[in-house]
C-alpha cells in the first residue's frame, strides 16, 4: 500500500476512536477494537515509511500536501479544534506504544471541541515520548505603558506576532530522597483532597443557599465515582460525611442508587472493603433490601450469605418493617433468614416463618424460632396444625395464661378426638390444662375419668390424669377418692394415695 | 531531505527521552538505534558532518536546513534543546559507534551547562567517557546574549501580562462574571517553561512588587515562587500546574474585603482581623462556585483553603484536618516570604535575608522543615532583591544567579557586575532609598 493510503487509513481509525469516546463516553463501546486497529495501522505506516507527520490547517488534516480529512463544521471539526488551540503539526514516532496513542486520543476527546482552549496545556503535562507537536502560542498583551516611567520603551518589542514554543523537559533532580517523600505525600493527599476540601468549604459556610450549591459538587463527585466504578471514593464520601457530621440523607439517592449498589455488590469479594460496604448498606436501611433480594439470587457463597445476614440483622434492628422487602428469599438463604428472625426477635416476623413449617429441611428450626419469636396467641392458633407443629408447640407451652387459652385447651381435651391423639400430645395437653384454676380444671378431669373404656391408650391417659390430680392437693385427692373402687383405676389410685399419705 | 528531517527528529526525541528514561528503556533504545542508523548513513554519504545553530536556524555544515511544516515541530524543539544547553555545534565523525552515541545523548540530555566553565567540564566529562567521535562547541557569546535578551523580555512581558490578567479576574468577581481560566492555565504553563529554562531569572522577577496592586503582584510572585519550589521538590508537571494555579488564585477571596481594611495603615481591630481570616475560605469557595471542580483542580483548592494553616495545625481557618496539605505548606512558605519582602502601607519591607531568617526560625512550627530547606536552597545565599554594601563602598542589589546591579547616581543608573564581589553588609532598601522593583526592571531593559 502506498504512503498516502496508509496514512489515510490510520487517520480514519484514529478519528473513529475519538468519535467513539465522544458518543459513548466512558462506556467506550467499540473503543478497544478501534484502538487496536488504529495502533496496527500506525505501526504499519511507521515500519514501512518512518515517522508520520500530519499537518493541520483550519479545517483540514494534511499529509504531504494532500488533504486526508476535512471538516468545516465550527462545532465538531477536529482540525479546527487543533488549529484554534495553536497546533500546526503532529508527528508520530516509531517507538510509539499503544497506551501512548490511547492517552493521546483520550485527551483530545475529553473536552468540547468548540470551546476548550487548553489542549496544548493538557498535552504538555503528559510528556509524550513518541508524539511531537508543533504549535504556536498567542503573544502576551502589551503592558509596557505601566512601566514606561522606569524603562525606555524602545527597549521592548511588543509586536503581537505569534511565537513558537515547545514542550520542555523537566531537568533531572538530584537527590531522590526528598522528592520521593513528597511525591508519596502528594499521592496520599490526592485521593482525599476533593471531598475533604469541598466538605471543609461547606462546613465553613453559613449561608444555606451557598451550602446547597456546594453540596451539588459533592453529588457530582459521587456520580463520577459511581460512573467510574471507584468504590474507594464512594466509601470516602461516607467516611468524610460522618466525620464532618453531614447527614448522608443529602446524598441518599446517589449512594443507594441501583448502580451504586451494584458497585458495592461487585466489591464484596474484596474482604478489605466488606466492612465499609456493610456500614454503607446498613445506613441505607430497608430500601436497599429489594436490591439485596435480587442479588441473593446470584449468590452461592456461604461467606456472602453470612455477610448479608449480618447486614440485614442490623437493618432490621433499626427498622422492624424492613424485612418484608427481602422476601421471599432463595432457598439457600432460608437458614440465614431464620437466623435473622431468631436474632432480631420481632414477633411480627413469625408469619414469615410459617411457610417453612411445610418444608421438611427447615421445619424443626422454623418451629423452634417461631416459638421464640411469635406471640402466644399465635402458638395457640397453630394447635390445629399437623402433628409435628402441634406437638412441638405444646411441648413449649408451660402453662395457660388466660381465659382464652384455657378455652382452647379445654376444647381440645373434651373433644372426642382427644383420645386418639398421640400419647405425648395428650400428656402435654393435660399438663398444660392442669396449670389453670382448679375450679375449672377439676370437673373436666373428673368427667374424663368417668369415661368408660377398656382401650389401653385411654387407660394410660386416665392414669396420667390420676397422677396430675394427685399433685393438685386436697381437691384433686377428693376426686381420686371417688374412683377408688374403679376396677381399672384402683391400683393406680391406691399407689398415688399411698404416696400422697407419705407426703 | 527525508534523511535530514529524520536526523532532526530523532536527535530531538532522543535527547528528550534520554532526560526521562534510563538507558535500558525500550523506547529510548529504539530512538537511539534509529538515530544511529541515520547518522551512520549520513556519515557514509557525506563524511564528517556538523549540525550548527545560528539564531533560530539550523545548518547542516554550511547549508541552512529548509523548514517545511513537516519538520517545523522537531526543528523548533531541537533549537530549544540546544539553546538551553548552550550548544552551538554538534559534529559527528566517521567511526562513530552506537554505544558512544548512546552515552553522548544520555549525558547531554541530563546536563544544562550555564557558562563556559560548566561547558568545559562537560567536554572533559565526555572525553573521559571515551566519546571521541562526537564533538560539541558552546554557543557564541553574541548568540547567547541574544537568546538571553529575548528570553528575559518575553518573561517580563508574561509577568506583567499575568498581573493584568489577574486584575481582570478580580473585576470579573465583582460583576459575577466567569473567570477566564483558559488563560490562567496558559500563563501557568509559560511560567513553568520559563522557570525550567532560567530559574534564577524568574525568581529575580519576583523582586518586582506592588505593580497594579499589592494583591495582584503578590499573587503572581507567589505563583512563580511556588512553581520554582515545586520543581525543586520534584513534583510532576501536572502537580506544578495545579500548584501554580493555587498560588495565582490564593488571595482571590480578598476581593470580598474592602480596601479600607486591606490597605489600613494601622493595626487591624479584632473585628477587621476576623474578616481577613476569612479570605482563604472565600478564595476557595468563590473559585469552586464559579468554575466547579472540573476546572479548578481540587488539590489547588485545598492548597488555597489551607494556606494560612501552620505546619503544627494552628492558624486559620479552623478545619477538621491533622496538618495542611503539601500545596498549602508550600504556599505558606512562599506567601510569607513574598509578603514580608514587600513594602506595605503599614509595614516596611523586610530584606530577603530577614524574611528567610524569620522563616527558618519558625521551621517545624509554622513552616514545613523540608520545604523551608528547599526554599532556602532555591533562593541561594543572597536572594534576588538583596541590597548590599560592597567592600568597595558601592551599593548593589543581587539580581539573578549571583549577579549584582551596582547602583550609580542613587540608583537612577545601574551597571551589572560579575558575581562574587565582596559583600560588606546587607542593607534594607529604605536605608538607601532604593526600590528593588525599579532596579530589576531597569536590569531587564538593559538586556
Amino acid at each position: 500500500m502506498d504512503k498516502l493510503n496508509q496514512a489515510k487509513i490510520f487517520f480514519n481509525t484514529f478519528y473513529k476512536c475519538i468519535k467513539n469516546i465522544k458518543m459513548y463516553g466512558n462506556v467506550k463501546s467499540n473503543f478497544e477494537k478501534f484502538l487496536d486497529e488504529t495502533y496496527e495501522h500506525l505501526q504499519g505506516y511507521l515500519n514501512s515509511f518512518g515517522p508520520l507527520v500530519l499537518n493541520i490547517e483550519e479545517s483540514k488534516i494534511m499529509f504531504e500536501n494532500n488533504t486526508i480529512y476535512e471538516d468545516k463544521n465550527k462545532i465538531t471539526s477536529l482540525p479546527l479544534y487543533f488549529y484554534r488551540n495553536g497546533i500546526r503539526s503532529i508527528t508520530f514516532l516509531d517507538a510509539i506504544e499503544k497506551r501512548e496513542i490511547e492517552k493521546f486520543i483520550t485527551i483530545i476527546s475529553q473536552h468540547d471541541f468548540s470551546i476548550h482552549m487548553n489542549l496544548i496545556e493538557d498535552l504538555w503535562v503528559e510528556n509524550f515520548s513518541n508524539i511531537l507537536f508543533y504549535f504556536v502560542e498567542e503573544a502576551p498583551k502589551d503592558y509596557s505603558w505601566m512601566i514606561e516611567k522606569d524603562v525606555p520603551t524602545d527597549k521592548f518589542d511588543f509586536t503581537l506576532e505569534k511565537t513558537e514554543s515547545s514542550f520542555l523537559n523537566f531537568k533531572k533532580i538530584e537527590g531522590k530522597e526528598e522528592p520521593s517523600i513528597i511525591t508519596e505525600t502528594l499521592e496520599n493527599e490526592r485521593t482525599e483532597s476533593v471531598l475533604k476540601t469541598v466538605l471543609n468549604i461547606y462546613l465553613l459556610e453559613t449561608d444555606e443557599e451557598k451550602r446547597k450549591e456546594i453540596l451539588t459538587f459533592i453529588k457530582d463527585f459521587i456520580k463520577t465515582a459511581i460512573n467510574e466504578g471507584n468504590i474507594i471514593e464512594l466509601i470516602s464520601v461516607v467516611d468524610f460525611s460522618k466525620e464532618a457530621q453531614i447527614p448522608l440523607k443529602n446524598f441518599e439517592d446517589l449512594i443507594y442508587s441501583e448502580s451504586a449498589l451494584e458497585l458495592y455488590f461487585n466489591y464484596l469479594q474484596d474482604k478489605d472493603k466488606r466492612e465499609k460496604i456493610a456500614e454503607i448498606m446498613i445506613n441505607g436501611g430497608g430500601k436497599i433490601l429489594p436490591s439485596i433480594k435480587e442479588f441473593l439470587k446470584s449468590v452461592d457463597s456461604p461467606e456472602l450469605f453470612k455477610f448479608f445476614k449480618n447486614v440485614v440483622i442490623e437493618i432490621c434492628k433499626k427498622d422492624k418493617d424492613a424485612l418484608s422487602f427481602l422476601l421471599p428469599v432463595p432457598k439457600s438463604f432460608v437458614p440465614y433468614l431464620l437466623e435473622i428472625i431468631s436474632i432480631v426477635k420481632e414477633p411480627s416476623y413469625s408469619d414469615f416463618i410459617i411457610p417453612f413449617f411445610k418444608m421438611e429441611e427447615f421445619k424443626n428450626t422454623a418451629i423452634k424460632i417461631f416459638l421464640e419469636v411469635a406471640h402466644r396467641e399465635k402458638w395457640f392458633k397453630f394447635l390445629n396444625e399437623d402433628d409435628d407443629i402441634r406437638i412441638s408447640i405444646l411441648r413449649n407451652i408451660k402453662s395457660i395464661e388466660n381465659e382464652n387459652e384455657f378455652k382452647i385447651i379445654r376444647e381440645k381435651i373434651v373433644d372426642n378426638k382427644f383420645w386418639s391423639l398421640h400419647p405425648e400430645e395428650r400428656e402435654n395437653l393435660l399438663r398444660i390444662f392442669s396449670s389453670w384454676r382448679k375450679e375449672d380444671v377439676l370437673p373436666v378431669f373428673e368427667m374424663m375419668l368417668r369415661k368408660f373404656s377398656l382401650k389401653k391408650e385411654i387407660i394410660s391417659t386416665k392414669i396420667s390424669i390420676i397422677r396430675i390430680l394427685s399433685r393438685m392437693g386436697k381437691d384433686g385427692i377428693s376426686i381420686l377418692k371417688k374412683f377408688k373402687k374403679s376396677f381399672i383405676l384402683r391400683n393406680a389410685i391406691k399407689e398415688v394415695l399411698k404416696n400422697y399419705g407419705k407426703n | 531531505m527525508e534523511k535530514i528531517r529524520n536526523l532532526i527528529l530523532y536527535l530531538t526525541i532522543s535527547i528528550r527521552t534520554g532526560a526521562f528514561f534510563e538507558k535500558s528503556n525500550e523506547t529510548y533504545r529504539k530512538h537511539i538505534q534509529r538515530l544511529f542508523e541515520i547518522i551512520a548513513d549520513l556519515l557514509k554519504e557525506r563524511g564528517d558532518f556538523t549540525l550548527k545553530m545560528k539564531i533560530n536556524y539550523i545548518f547542516l555544515d554550511d547549508d541552512r536546513i529548509d523548514v517545511s511544516l513537516d519538520i517545523m515541530g522537531p526543528y523548533r524543539l531541537l533549537l530549544n534543546e540546544l539553546t538551553i544547553r548552550n550548544i552551538e555545534e554538534i559534529t559527528f565523525h566517521k567511526g562513530l559507534e552506537k554505544e558512544e552515541l548512546n552515552d553522548f545523548i544520555f549525558i547531554i540530555s541530563r546536563t544544562f551547562p550555564k557558562d563556559s566553565k560548566d561547558f568545559e567540564e562537560l567536554i572533559g566529562y565526555l572525553r573521559n567517557r571515551g566519546i571521541k567521535n562526537i564533538s560539541i562547541t558552546m554557543l557564541s557569546k553574541e548568540q547567547h546574549v541574544e537568546q538571553d535578551k529575548s528570553f528575559k523580555r518575553e518573561a517580563l512581558k508574561i509577568f506583567l501580562n499575568s498581573i493584568f490578567y489577574l486584575k481582570d479576574a478580580f473585576e470579573s468577581l465583582y460583576t459575577n462574571e466567569q473567570i477566564n481560566l483558559t488563560k490562567a492555565r496558559k500563563i501557568i504553563k509559560l511560567f513553568t517553561d520559563y522557570v525550567l529554562q532560567d530559574e534564577t531569572f524568574m525568581i529575580g522577577l519576583t523582586t518586582i512588587k506592588n505593580i497594579g496592586s499589592y494583591t495582584l503582584n503578590h499573587s503572581v510572585n507567589v505563583s512563580i515562587l511556588s512553581i520554582a519550589l515545586g520543581i525543586k521538590l520534584g513534583l510532576e508537571k501536572r502537580d506544578i500546574t495545579e500548584l501554580g494555579m493555587a498560588g495565582f488564585f490564593h488571595d482571590i477571596g480578598k476581593s470580598n474585603i474592602s480596601e479600607e481594611i486591606l490597605e489600613k495603615p494601622a493595626p487591624l481591630t479584632e473585628e477587621e482581623f476576623e474578616i481577613i481570616k476569612k479570605h482563604p475560605h472565600w478564595s476557595a469557595e468563590r473559585l469552586l462556585l464559579i468554575r466547579g471542580l472540573k476546572n479548578i483542580p481540587a488539590f489547588a483548592l485545598r492548597g488555597i483553603l489551607e494556606h494560612h494553616i501552620d505546619y503544627d495545625g494552628s492558624g486559620y481557618p479552623k478545619l477538621n484536618i491533622e496538618k495542611p496539605s503539601l500545596f498549602a505548606r508550600i504556599l505558606r512558605v512562599v506567601d510569607t516570604y513574598d509578603a514580608m519582602t514587600t513594602a506595605r502601607c503599614y509595614q516596611k519591607a523586610f530584606t530577603p535575608i530577614e524574611a528567610i531568617n524569620y522563616i527558618i526560625s519558625k521551621k517545624g512550627e509554622i513552616f514545613d522543615p523540608v520545604i523551608v530547606d528547599k526554599f532556602v536552597e532555591l533562593l541561594g545565599t543572597y536572594p534576588p532583591g538583596t541590597i548590599v554594601q560592597l567592600t568597595s563602598g558601592e551599593i548593589g542589589m543581587f539580581l539573578e544567579d549571583g549577579n549584582i546591579a551596582i547602583l550609580k547616581e542613587g540608583g537612577s543608573k545601574i551597571e551589572t557586575d560579575t558575581p562574587r564581589k565582596k559583600v560588606k553588609k546587607i542593607l534594607s532598601g529604605e536605608e538607601v532609598n532604593i526600590d528593588p522593583t525599579s532596579i530589576f526592571i531597569k536590569y531587564t531593559s538593559m538586556q
